[in-house]
């Protein structure tokens, strides 16, 4: 038979995730190994803590930072401000946990064996990997 | 209306590694060969997975037709519900210019004892046959392990056509969400 296996993502790799955030227009984000507070639109220091940052001044004049704090399973929760969520919603954060799995797929595939064979866009935004063997 | 329901497990609406070109693909739910090293073992309940009709999974299929050469029939065993399957089969058949390729863990022989194996082989191009042999795998050309035999029952294809199949795939949802497939797919 042939396999199949759905999964649904949860963001644990540091690396996939800052190459998502640059596909989503970030560029410039800190990563700390231990989480750093985050920080309000007046500078204010904000109780919560992250280990990967996106600064207010990269964001918005009004916003605030934007952090993903790792949990005790390894997993990354965003941390966004209720005045950021009417830009960076859940429809954003599906695109950003999309770009993830795309890099986190790449990154795996080469270390199996595999090599991208094509990569299309389908229908709905679903992205669609080919692999091949390598040689 | 026991022939008209079908138990799937899953269905892909566009393959490009489950058979030649792009293709639908239904994973059958439920399977009682108990191939050792099976990977689908969640596939095997027959209580798991959806339970539909035939009319519903052709509605399916159809709704993409436009956009793909074939039906990939997978599982599970898919001959366990063999008589739905026909009714399937038969219309996708009668109804649509698509190929039909099927995996079963039967023999060929066990195939030909079933009553409608006439029915069955007149609606595929391509069955391939036998029990996973984990001591024996391939994970290429569609073949899980290399004691099983490609059937080509048409002229639509040949063995050519099965060793340029690609061997896994990754579908990343809109959302995020994965699906691997394939005969020797990525591990996440």
């Amino acid at each position: 038979m042939s396999h199949f296996t759905t999964i649904r993502t949860q963001i644990t790799d540091t690396d996939a995730l800052i190459k998502a955030l640059a596909d989503v227009g970030f560029n410039e984000v800190e990563v700390h190994q231990t989480a750093q507070h985050l920080y309000g639109y007046q500078g204010d220091q904000r109780s919560q803590t992250a280990e990967v940052i996106i600064r207010r001044q990269h964001i918005g004049l009004a916003s605030n930072d934007i952090g993903f704090k790792q949990q005790g399973d390894g997993t990354f929760e965003a941390i966004i401000s209720e005045y950021d969520r009417k830009k960076y919603s859940q429809q954003w954060l599906e695109r950003l946990t999309q770009r993830y799995a795309y890099h986190a797929a790449v990154a795996k595939l080469e270390e199996q064996g595999f090599t991208l064979n094509t990569e299309e866009v389908e229908e709905g935004g679903r992205i669609h990997l080919v692999l091949r063997r390598m040689a | 209306m026991i022939n008209s329901r079908l138990r799937l497990h899953a269905f892909i609406a566009e393959s490009r590694a489950n058979g030649p070109g792009v293709r639908a693909v239904i994973w059958m739910q439920g399977c009682t060969l108990g191939c050792p090293g099976c990977f689908n073992p969640e596939t095997h309940s027959f209580n798991d997975g959806e339970e539909t009709t035939v009319n519903d999974c052709f509605q399916r299929i159809s709704a993409v037709s436009s956009r793909i050469e074939g039906l990939t029939i997978s599982g599970g065993e898919p001959l366990q519900q063999l008589r739905p399957l026909l009714a399937l089969l038969q219309r996708v058949k009668q109804e649509t210019d698509l190929s039909v390729l099927i995996l079963t863990g039967y023999t060929w022989d066990e195939v030909r004892r079933m009553a409608e194996a006439d029915e069955l082989l007149a609606c595929a191009d391509v069955l391939i046959t036998g029990r996973y042999d984990q001591e024996r795998r391939l994970a290429r050309d569609l073949r899980g392990s290399a004691n099983k035999i490609a059937h080509f029952l048409s002229e639509r294809y040949d063995a050519g056509d099965l060793q340029a199949v690609a061997p896994a795939e990754i579908i990343i949802s809109a959302k995020g969400d994965v699906v691997m497939s394939g005969i020797d797919p990525m591990r996440w």
